[in-house]
Protein backbone atom coordinates (compact mmCIF):
# COMPACT_ATOMS: atom_id res chain seq x y z
CA UNK A 1 0.00 0.00 0.00
CA UNK A 2 1.52 3.39 -0.95
CA UNK A 3 1.29 6.37 1.41
CA UNK A 4 -1.61 7.96 -0.55
CA UNK A 5 -3.62 4.73 -0.22
CA UNK A 6 -2.80 4.64 3.48
CA UNK A 7 -3.86 8.28 3.83
CA UNK A 8 -7.16 7.62 2.03
CA UNK A 9 -7.85 4.52 4.10
CA UNK A 10 -7.05 6.44 7.29
CA UNK A 11 -9.31 9.32 6.23
CA UNK A 12 -12.25 7.00 5.46
CA UNK A 13 -11.75 5.08 8.72
CA UNK A 14 -11.49 8.30 10.72
CA UNK A 15 -14.70 9.60 9.12
CA UNK A 16 -16.62 6.43 10.02
CA UNK A 17 -15.16 6.46 13.54
CA UNK A 18 -16.14 10.11 14.03
CA UNK A 19 -19.70 9.51 12.78
CA UNK A 20 -20.16 6.64 15.26
CA UNK A 21 -18.44 8.61 18.03
CA UNK A 22 -20.73 11.66 17.68
CA UNK A 23 -23.81 9.44 17.31
CA UNK A 24 -22.86 7.55 20.48
CA UNK A 25 -22.11 10.81 22.32
CA UNK A 26 -25.51 12.30 21.39
CA UNK A 27 -27.22 9.06 22.46
CA UNK A 28 -25.45 8.96 25.82
CA UNK A 29 -25.79 12.61 26.74
CA UNK A 30 -29.16 13.21 25.06
CA UNK A 31 -27.71 16.43 23.70
CA UNK A 32 -28.03 16.63 19.91
CA UNK A 33 -25.82 19.19 18.16
CA UNK A 34 -27.17 22.69 17.59
CA UNK A 35 -27.39 23.32 13.85
CA UNK A 36 -27.23 26.72 12.20
CA UNK A 37 -30.32 27.85 10.30
CA UNK A 38 -30.54 26.89 6.63
CA UNK A 39 -33.38 28.88 5.07
CA UNK A 40 -34.21 26.27 2.44
CA UNK A 41 -34.68 23.47 4.96
CA UNK A 42 -36.50 25.73 7.41
CA UNK A 43 -39.16 26.63 4.84
CA UNK A 44 -39.43 23.23 3.16
CA UNK A 45 -41.97 21.49 5.45
CA UNK A 46 -44.21 24.58 5.25
CA UNK A 47 -43.99 24.67 1.45
CA UNK A 48 -44.89 21.00 1.20
CA UNK A 49 -47.75 21.49 3.65
CA UNK A 50 -49.11 24.38 1.59
CA UNK A 51 -48.87 22.37 -1.63
CA UNK A 52 -50.68 19.42 -0.04
CA UNK A 53 -53.42 21.67 1.39
CA UNK A 54 -53.97 23.33 -1.98
CA UNK A 55 -54.06 19.98 -3.76
CA UNK A 56 -51.06 20.93 -5.90
CA UNK A 57 -48.22 18.77 -7.09
CA UNK A 58 -44.70 18.64 -5.64
CA UNK A 59 -41.83 18.14 -8.02
CA UNK A 60 -38.47 16.72 -7.02
CA UNK A 61 -35.63 16.73 -9.51
CA UNK A 62 -32.58 14.57 -8.81
CA UNK A 63 -30.27 16.08 -11.43
CA UNK A 64 -28.36 14.53 -14.28
CA UNK A 65 -25.78 12.76 -12.10
CA UNK A 66 -25.79 9.04 -12.71
CA UNK A 67 -25.59 6.42 -9.97
CA UNK A 68 -22.28 4.62 -10.32
CA UNK A 69 -20.33 7.68 -11.44
CA UNK A 70 -18.48 10.32 -9.41
CA UNK A 71 -21.76 12.24 -9.19
CA UNK A 72 -23.46 9.40 -7.30
CA UNK A 73 -23.44 11.16 -3.93
CA UNK A 74 -25.26 14.23 -5.28
CA UNK A 75 -28.01 11.96 -6.62
CA UNK A 76 -28.09 10.21 -3.23
CA UNK A 77 -28.49 13.61 -1.52
CA UNK A 78 -31.58 14.23 -3.67
CA UNK A 79 -32.87 10.74 -2.88
CA UNK A 80 -32.46 11.42 0.87
CA UNK A 81 -34.69 14.50 0.55
CA UNK A 82 -37.17 12.49 -1.50
CA UNK A 83 -37.23 9.71 1.11
CA UNK A 84 -37.96 12.24 3.84
CA UNK A 85 -40.67 14.22 2.06
CA UNK A 86 -42.26 11.41 0.02
CA UNK A 87 -44.79 10.45 2.66
CA UNK A 88 -46.17 13.97 3.14
CA UNK A 89 -45.93 14.75 -0.62
CA UNK A 90 -48.01 11.70 -1.52
CA UNK A 91 -50.86 12.98 0.70
CA UNK A 92 -51.70 15.63 -1.91
CA UNK A 93 -54.55 15.08 -4.39
CA UNK A 94 -52.00 15.19 -7.18
CA UNK A 95 -49.17 12.67 -6.69
CA UNK A 96 -45.59 14.03 -6.68
CA UNK A 97 -43.53 13.88 -9.83
CA UNK A 98 -39.84 12.99 -9.72
CA UNK A 99 -37.57 13.75 -12.67
CA UNK A 100 -34.04 12.48 -13.16
CA UNK A 101 -31.42 12.48 -15.89
CA UNK A 102 -30.36 8.92 -15.23
CA UNK A 103 -32.09 5.55 -15.48
CA UNK A 104 -30.93 4.06 -12.19
CA UNK A 105 -31.92 7.09 -10.09
CA UNK A 106 -35.33 7.06 -11.82
CA UNK A 107 -35.87 3.53 -10.48
CA UNK A 108 -34.65 4.49 -7.01
CA UNK A 109 -37.11 7.41 -7.10
CA UNK A 110 -39.95 5.05 -8.09
CA UNK A 111 -38.95 2.80 -5.21
CA UNK A 112 -39.05 5.72 -2.74
CA UNK A 113 -42.56 6.61 -3.96
CA UNK A 114 -43.68 2.99 -3.75
CA UNK A 115 -42.44 2.78 -0.15
CA UNK A 116 -44.28 5.99 0.75
CA UNK A 117 -47.56 4.68 -0.72
CA UNK A 118 -47.06 1.32 0.98
CA UNK A 119 -46.63 3.06 4.34
CA UNK A 120 -49.78 5.07 3.67
CA UNK A 121 -51.56 1.85 2.74
CA UNK A 122 -52.56 3.47 -0.57
CA UNK A 123 -50.75 1.40 -3.17
CA UNK A 124 -53.68 1.79 -5.56
CA UNK A 125 -52.64 5.46 -5.96
CA UNK A 126 -49.05 4.59 -6.85
CA UNK A 127 -48.11 5.44 -10.43
CA UNK A 128 -44.75 4.10 -11.58
CA UNK A 129 -44.54 6.93 -14.12
CA UNK A 130 -44.37 9.39 -11.21
CA UNK A 131 -40.62 8.71 -11.13
CA UNK A 132 -39.33 9.35 -14.61
CA UNK A 133 -36.27 10.07 -16.66
CA UNK A 134 -36.64 13.51 -18.25
CA UNK A 135 -33.69 13.40 -20.65
CA UNK A 136 -30.44 11.59 -21.23
CA UNK A 137 -28.10 14.59 -21.65
CA UNK A 138 -27.92 17.60 -19.26
CA UNK A 139 -29.63 19.97 -21.73
CA UNK A 140 -32.32 17.53 -22.86
CA UNK A 141 -32.92 16.81 -19.19
CA UNK A 142 -33.27 20.56 -18.54
CA UNK A 143 -35.78 20.79 -21.40
CA UNK A 144 -37.73 17.85 -19.94
CA UNK A 145 -37.82 19.44 -16.49
CA UNK A 146 -38.89 22.81 -17.95
CA UNK A 147 -41.91 21.21 -19.61
CA UNK A 148 -42.75 19.36 -16.38
CA UNK A 149 -43.21 22.71 -14.59
CA UNK A 150 -45.82 23.91 -17.04
CA UNK A 151 -47.55 20.62 -17.90
CA UNK A 152 -47.89 19.00 -14.47
CA UNK A 153 -49.41 21.81 -12.36
CA UNK A 154 -46.36 21.94 -10.10
CA UNK A 155 -46.26 24.39 -7.22
CA UNK A 156 -43.19 23.47 -5.13
CA UNK A 157 -40.04 22.24 -6.80
CA UNK A 158 -36.94 20.82 -5.19
CA UNK A 159 -33.97 20.52 -7.51
CA UNK A 160 -31.33 18.66 -5.52
CA UNK A 161 -28.53 16.74 -7.21
CA UNK A 162 -26.08 17.40 -10.03
CA UNK A 163 -27.00 20.42 -12.13
CA UNK A 164 -24.82 22.55 -14.37
CA UNK A 165 -25.47 26.14 -15.45
CA UNK A 166 -28.59 24.92 -17.27
CA UNK A 167 -30.24 25.01 -13.84
CA UNK A 168 -30.92 28.71 -14.55
CA UNK A 169 -33.15 27.69 -17.48
CA UNK A 170 -35.08 25.30 -15.24
CA UNK A 171 -35.37 27.92 -12.50
CA UNK A 172 -36.65 30.48 -15.00
CA UNK A 173 -39.33 28.06 -16.21
CA UNK A 174 -40.22 27.17 -12.62
CA UNK A 175 -40.53 30.77 -11.49
CA UNK A 176 -43.09 31.46 -14.25
CA UNK A 177 -45.61 29.20 -12.49
CA UNK A 178 -48.19 30.81 -10.25
CA UNK A 179 -47.20 30.73 -6.53
CA UNK A 180 -44.21 28.61 -7.46
CA UNK A 181 -41.55 27.90 -4.86
CA UNK A 182 -38.17 26.75 -5.99
CA UNK A 183 -35.39 25.26 -3.88
CA UNK A 184 -32.12 24.37 -5.60
CA UNK A 185 -29.13 22.48 -4.29
CA UNK A 186 -26.28 21.41 -6.55
CA UNK A 187 -22.73 20.16 -6.11
CA UNK A 188 -21.46 22.37 -8.97
CA UNK A 189 -19.95 25.68 -7.80
CA UNK A 190 -20.80 27.65 -10.96
CA UNK A 191 -24.34 26.30 -10.98
CA UNK A 192 -24.71 27.39 -7.35
CA UNK A 193 -24.11 30.97 -8.49
CA UNK A 194 -26.69 30.53 -11.26
CA UNK A 195 -29.13 29.07 -8.73
CA UNK A 196 -28.52 31.93 -6.30
CA UNK A 197 -29.93 34.47 -8.75
CA UNK A 198 -32.79 32.29 -9.95
CA UNK A 199 -34.25 30.34 -7.02
CA UNK A 200 -36.18 31.30 -3.89
CA UNK A 201 -33.84 29.27 -1.72
CA UNK A 202 -30.43 27.85 -2.49
CA UNK A 203 -28.37 25.20 -0.76
CA UNK A 204 -24.71 26.19 -0.83
CA UNK A 205 -21.77 23.80 -0.49
CA UNK A 206 -22.24 20.92 1.94
CA UNK A 207 -25.81 22.06 2.76
CA UNK A 208 -26.86 19.94 -0.23
CA UNK A 209 -25.88 16.83 1.72
CA UNK A 210 -27.33 17.95 5.05
CA UNK A 211 -31.06 17.39 4.45
CA UNK A 212 -31.19 14.32 6.69
CA UNK A 213 -29.91 16.33 9.64
CA UNK A 214 -32.34 19.20 9.18
CA UNK A 215 -35.66 17.76 8.02
CA UNK A 216 -38.31 16.13 10.22
CA UNK A 217 -36.36 16.62 13.43
CA UNK A 218 -33.14 15.32 11.91
CA UNK A 219 -31.79 11.78 11.75
CA UNK A 220 -29.19 11.14 14.52
CA UNK A 221 -26.60 9.63 12.16
CA UNK A 222 -26.94 12.55 9.75
CA UNK A 223 -26.41 15.04 12.57
CA UNK A 224 -23.39 13.05 13.70
CA UNK A 225 -21.96 13.11 10.19
CA UNK A 226 -22.30 16.91 10.11
CA UNK A 227 -20.22 17.07 13.28
CA UNK A 228 -17.72 14.65 11.75
CA UNK A 229 -17.49 16.94 8.71
CA UNK A 230 -16.66 19.88 10.97
CA UNK A 231 -13.79 17.97 12.57
CA UNK A 232 -12.53 16.82 9.17
CA UNK A 233 -12.73 20.36 7.82
CA UNK A 234 -10.62 21.55 10.72
CA UNK A 235 -8.06 18.85 9.98
CA UNK A 236 -7.95 19.78 6.29
CA UNK A 237 -7.50 23.46 7.17
CA UNK A 238 -4.67 22.56 9.56
CA UNK A 239 -3.10 20.41 6.83
CA UNK A 240 -3.29 23.31 4.35
CA UNK A 241 -1.79 25.76 6.85
CA UNK A 242 0.88 23.21 7.77
CA UNK A 243 1.70 22.75 4.09
CA UNK A 244 2.01 26.51 3.62
CA UNK A 245 4.29 26.80 6.67
CA UNK A 246 6.50 23.92 5.46
CA UNK A 247 6.69 25.43 1.98
CA UNK A 248 7.74 28.77 3.48
CA UNK A 249 10.63 27.17 5.34
CA UNK A 250 11.60 25.23 2.21
CA UNK A 251 10.50 21.71 3.17
CA UNK A 252 8.82 19.63 0.43
CA UNK A 253 6.60 16.83 1.78
CA UNK A 254 5.11 15.57 -1.51
CA UNK A 255 7.72 15.33 -4.29
CA UNK B 1 -34.04 -11.62 6.88
CA UNK B 2 -35.69 -10.68 3.57
CA UNK B 3 -35.26 -6.99 4.40
CA UNK B 4 -31.70 -7.36 5.68
CA UNK B 5 -30.34 -9.24 2.69
CA UNK B 6 -30.14 -6.20 0.33
CA UNK B 7 -28.48 -4.24 3.13
CA UNK B 8 -25.90 -6.97 3.74
CA UNK B 9 -25.14 -7.24 0.03
CA UNK B 10 -24.84 -3.45 -0.32
CA UNK B 11 -22.56 -3.09 2.72
CA UNK B 12 -20.29 -5.98 1.65
CA UNK B 13 -20.01 -4.79 -1.94
CA UNK B 14 -19.36 -1.18 -0.86
CA UNK B 15 -16.80 -2.19 1.76
CA UNK B 16 -14.90 -4.56 -0.57
CA UNK B 17 -14.75 -1.95 -3.35
CA UNK B 18 -13.63 0.80 -0.96
CA UNK B 19 -10.93 -1.33 0.68
CA UNK B 20 -9.69 -2.55 -2.71
CA UNK B 21 -9.09 1.07 -3.75
CA UNK B 22 -6.76 1.59 -0.81
CA UNK B 23 -5.27 -1.91 -0.52
CA UNK B 24 -4.63 -3.03 -4.11
CA UNK B 25 -4.05 -6.73 -3.34
CA UNK B 26 -4.51 -9.29 -6.14
CA UNK B 27 -7.78 -11.04 -5.12
CA UNK B 28 -9.38 -7.80 -3.90
CA UNK B 29 -8.47 -6.07 -7.15
CA UNK B 30 -10.10 -8.86 -9.15
CA UNK B 31 -13.30 -8.69 -7.07
CA UNK B 32 -13.33 -4.87 -7.33
CA UNK B 33 -12.97 -4.96 -11.13
CA UNK B 34 -15.71 -7.57 -11.38
CA UNK B 35 -18.08 -5.53 -9.21
CA UNK B 36 -17.36 -2.34 -11.17
CA UNK B 37 -18.02 -4.20 -14.43
CA UNK B 38 -21.35 -5.40 -13.06
CA UNK B 39 -22.22 -1.88 -11.97
CA UNK B 40 -21.39 -0.52 -15.44
CA UNK B 41 -23.55 -3.19 -17.09
CA UNK B 42 -26.43 -2.50 -14.70
CA UNK B 43 -26.13 1.25 -15.34
CA UNK B 44 -26.34 0.66 -19.10
CA UNK B 45 -29.44 -1.52 -18.68
CA UNK B 46 -30.93 1.10 -16.31
CA UNK B 47 -30.33 3.78 -18.95
CA UNK B 48 -32.18 1.67 -21.51
CA UNK B 49 -35.07 1.13 -19.11
CA UNK B 50 -34.99 4.84 -18.24
CA UNK B 51 -35.41 5.72 -21.92
CA UNK B 52 -38.29 3.26 -22.16
CA UNK B 53 -39.80 4.95 -19.09
CA UNK B 54 -39.42 8.35 -20.81
CA UNK B 55 -41.16 6.99 -23.91
CA UNK B 56 -43.98 5.51 -21.81
CA UNK B 57 -44.50 8.87 -20.07
CA UNK B 58 -44.90 10.58 -23.44
CA UNK B 59 -47.11 7.84 -24.90
CA UNK B 60 -49.39 8.22 -21.87
CA UNK B 61 -49.34 12.01 -22.23
CA UNK B 62 -50.24 11.76 -25.91
CA UNK B 63 -52.89 9.06 -25.39
CA UNK B 64 -54.71 11.08 -22.73
CA UNK B 65 -54.21 14.43 -24.53
CA UNK B 66 -52.57 15.95 -21.47
CA UNK B 67 -51.20 19.47 -21.64
CA UNK B 68 -48.24 19.61 -24.02
CA UNK B 69 -49.19 16.39 -25.85
CA UNK B 70 -48.16 17.88 -29.20
CA UNK B 71 -44.55 18.02 -28.01
CA UNK B 72 -44.87 14.40 -26.96
CA UNK B 73 -45.65 13.49 -30.59
CA UNK B 74 -42.53 15.34 -31.72
CA UNK B 75 -40.48 13.48 -29.13
CA UNK B 76 -41.93 10.10 -30.06
CA UNK B 77 -41.43 10.64 -33.81
CA UNK B 78 -37.90 11.92 -33.19
CA UNK B 79 -37.15 8.90 -31.03
CA UNK B 80 -38.45 6.40 -33.60
CA UNK B 81 -36.55 8.14 -36.42
CA UNK B 82 -33.26 8.38 -34.50
CA UNK B 83 -33.58 4.81 -33.22
CA UNK B 84 -34.25 3.55 -36.75
CA UNK B 85 -31.25 5.40 -38.13
CA UNK B 86 -29.10 3.85 -35.44
CA UNK B 87 -30.46 0.30 -35.58
CA UNK B 88 -31.11 -0.45 -39.23
CA UNK B 89 -27.56 0.00 -40.51
CA UNK B 90 -26.39 -2.62 -38.02
CA UNK B 91 -29.17 -4.98 -39.09
CA UNK B 92 -28.27 -4.46 -42.75
CA UNK B 93 -24.61 -5.08 -41.95
CA UNK B 94 -25.54 -8.35 -40.31
CA UNK B 95 -27.30 -9.59 -43.44
CA UNK B 96 -24.17 -8.76 -45.55
CA UNK B 97 -25.98 -9.15 -48.80
CA UNK B 98 -26.15 -6.88 -51.81
CA UNK B 99 -23.92 -3.88 -52.26
CA UNK B 100 -27.03 -1.72 -52.56
CA UNK B 101 -27.96 -2.64 -48.99
CA UNK B 102 -24.49 -1.65 -47.80
CA UNK B 103 -24.98 1.79 -49.39
CA UNK B 104 -28.35 2.09 -47.64
CA UNK B 105 -26.65 1.30 -44.33
CA UNK B 106 -24.02 3.99 -44.97
CA UNK B 107 -26.71 6.52 -45.90
CA UNK B 108 -28.55 5.83 -42.66
CA UNK B 109 -25.34 6.21 -40.67
CA UNK B 110 -24.75 9.55 -42.38
CA UNK B 111 -28.30 10.55 -41.55
CA UNK B 112 -27.81 9.61 -37.88
CA UNK B 113 -24.65 11.75 -37.84
CA UNK B 114 -26.58 14.53 -39.55
CA UNK B 115 -29.28 14.39 -36.82
CA UNK B 116 -26.64 14.76 -34.13
CA UNK B 117 -24.49 17.42 -35.83
CA UNK B 118 -27.18 19.58 -37.42
CA UNK B 119 -30.24 19.11 -35.20
CA UNK B 120 -29.32 18.10 -31.65
CA UNK B 121 -26.03 20.02 -31.29
CA UNK B 122 -27.40 23.36 -32.66
CA UNK B 123 -30.55 23.10 -30.51
CA UNK B 124 -28.48 22.47 -27.37
CA UNK B 125 -26.11 25.32 -28.32
CA UNK B 126 -29.12 27.62 -28.80
CA UNK B 127 -30.35 26.68 -25.34
CA UNK B 128 -26.95 27.68 -23.95
CA UNK B 129 -27.21 31.00 -25.79
CA UNK B 130 -30.63 31.59 -24.24
CA UNK B 131 -29.03 30.81 -20.88
CA UNK B 132 -26.98 34.03 -20.92
CA UNK B 133 -30.13 36.13 -21.46
CA UNK B 134 -31.95 34.18 -18.74
CA UNK B 135 -29.08 34.83 -16.33
CA UNK B 136 -29.15 38.58 -17.00
CA UNK B 137 -32.91 38.67 -16.44
CA UNK B 138 -32.56 36.61 -13.26
CA UNK B 139 -29.88 39.05 -12.04
CA UNK B 140 -32.28 41.94 -12.61
CA UNK B 141 -35.05 40.08 -10.76
CA UNK B 142 -32.66 39.41 -7.89
CA UNK B 143 -32.44 43.16 -7.17
CA UNK B 144 -36.23 43.28 -6.79
CA UNK B 145 -36.58 39.98 -4.95
CA UNK B 146 -33.82 40.18 -2.36
CA UNK B 147 -32.92 43.58 -1.03
CA UNK B 148 -30.03 42.57 1.21
CA UNK B 149 -26.28 43.01 1.40
CA UNK B 150 -25.36 39.71 -0.24
CA UNK B 151 -27.64 40.40 -3.24
CA UNK B 152 -26.18 43.92 -3.60
CA UNK B 153 -22.65 42.52 -3.41
CA UNK B 154 -23.51 39.84 -5.97
CA UNK B 155 -24.83 42.42 -8.46
CA UNK B 156 -21.89 44.82 -7.97
CA UNK B 157 -19.31 42.05 -8.39
CA UNK B 158 -21.14 40.72 -11.47
CA UNK B 159 -21.09 44.19 -13.04
CA UNK B 160 -17.37 44.61 -12.31
CA UNK B 161 -16.65 41.19 -13.84
CA UNK B 162 -18.66 41.96 -16.98
CA UNK B 163 -17.37 45.50 -17.45
CA UNK B 164 -13.84 44.37 -16.61
CA UNK B 165 -13.83 42.36 -19.83
CA UNK B 166 -14.25 45.52 -21.92
CA UNK B 167 -11.14 47.72 -22.32
CA UNK B 168 -13.02 50.86 -21.20
CA UNK B 169 -11.66 51.47 -17.74
CA UNK B 170 -8.32 49.71 -17.11
CA UNK B 171 -8.83 49.68 -13.33
CA UNK B 172 -11.94 47.54 -13.77
CA UNK B 173 -9.85 45.00 -15.67
CA UNK B 174 -7.38 44.86 -12.77
CA UNK B 175 -10.24 44.63 -10.25
CA UNK B 176 -11.74 41.79 -12.29
CA UNK B 177 -8.44 39.93 -12.31
CA UNK B 178 -8.05 40.33 -8.54
CA UNK B 179 -11.64 39.22 -7.81
CA UNK B 180 -11.30 36.13 -10.01
CA UNK B 181 -7.86 35.14 -8.69
CA UNK B 182 -8.28 35.89 -4.97
CA UNK B 183 -11.74 36.04 -3.31
CA UNK B 184 -13.65 34.06 -5.97
CA UNK B 185 -11.03 31.32 -6.14
CA UNK B 186 -10.75 31.13 -2.34
CA UNK B 187 -14.53 31.01 -1.98
CA UNK B 188 -14.91 28.36 -4.67
CA UNK B 189 -12.22 26.22 -3.02
CA UNK B 190 -13.96 26.58 0.34
CA UNK B 191 -17.28 25.50 -1.17
CA UNK B 192 -15.61 22.61 -3.00
CA UNK B 193 -14.01 21.48 0.25
CA UNK B 194 -17.44 21.45 1.91
CA UNK B 195 -18.99 19.62 -1.05
CA UNK B 196 -16.18 17.03 -1.02
CA UNK B 197 -16.56 16.38 2.72
CA UNK B 198 -20.35 16.17 2.32
CA UNK B 199 -19.94 13.71 -0.55
CA UNK B 200 -17.48 11.57 1.46
CA UNK B 201 -19.77 11.32 4.50
CA UNK B 202 -22.84 10.66 2.31
CA UNK B 203 -21.02 7.85 0.48
CA UNK B 204 -19.68 6.35 3.71
CA UNK B 205 -23.14 6.46 5.32
CA UNK B 206 -24.41 4.31 2.44
CA UNK B 207 -21.45 1.93 2.73
CA UNK B 208 -21.96 1.40 6.49
CA UNK B 209 -25.69 0.89 5.90
CA UNK B 210 -27.01 3.97 7.71
CA UNK B 211 -28.57 5.34 4.51
CA UNK B 212 -30.37 2.82 2.32
CA UNK B 213 -31.42 4.34 -1.00
CA UNK B 214 -32.10 0.78 -2.21
CA UNK B 215 -35.06 0.44 0.19
CA UNK B 216 -35.76 -0.74 3.70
Amino acid sequence: MDYLGLLGFGFASLTIALIFLFWFWANQTGLPPVLRDVGAYKDLPQRIGEAVENGKRIHVSLGSGAIGTQKTTAALAGLTVLDIIAESATLSDLPPVITTGDGSSAFLAQDALRRAYTQLNAMERYDHLGGRMAGATPLSYAAGVMSTFSDENVTASLLIGTFGNEVALMADAGSRQEDAQLIIGTDDVQAQAAAYVSADNVLIGEDVYASGAYLVGGKPFHKASLQAQDVLRLLVILAILGGVALKLIGVTVVP
Amino acid sequence: MKMRLPMLIAISVGAVTLIAYFVPLGPLEIVKSLLIDWAATLSAVALLLGIMNLILVHIEKFASFKRGWVYSIVLLLGFIFALGMGLFPSLLDMTRQANAQFNAAQTMRDLARFIFLYIQAPIETSLLAVLSIVMIMAGARLIRKRRNLSAALFVIVSLVLILGLAPLVPILGDAREWIVQVPALAGARGILLGVALGAVTTGLRVIIGVDRPYGE
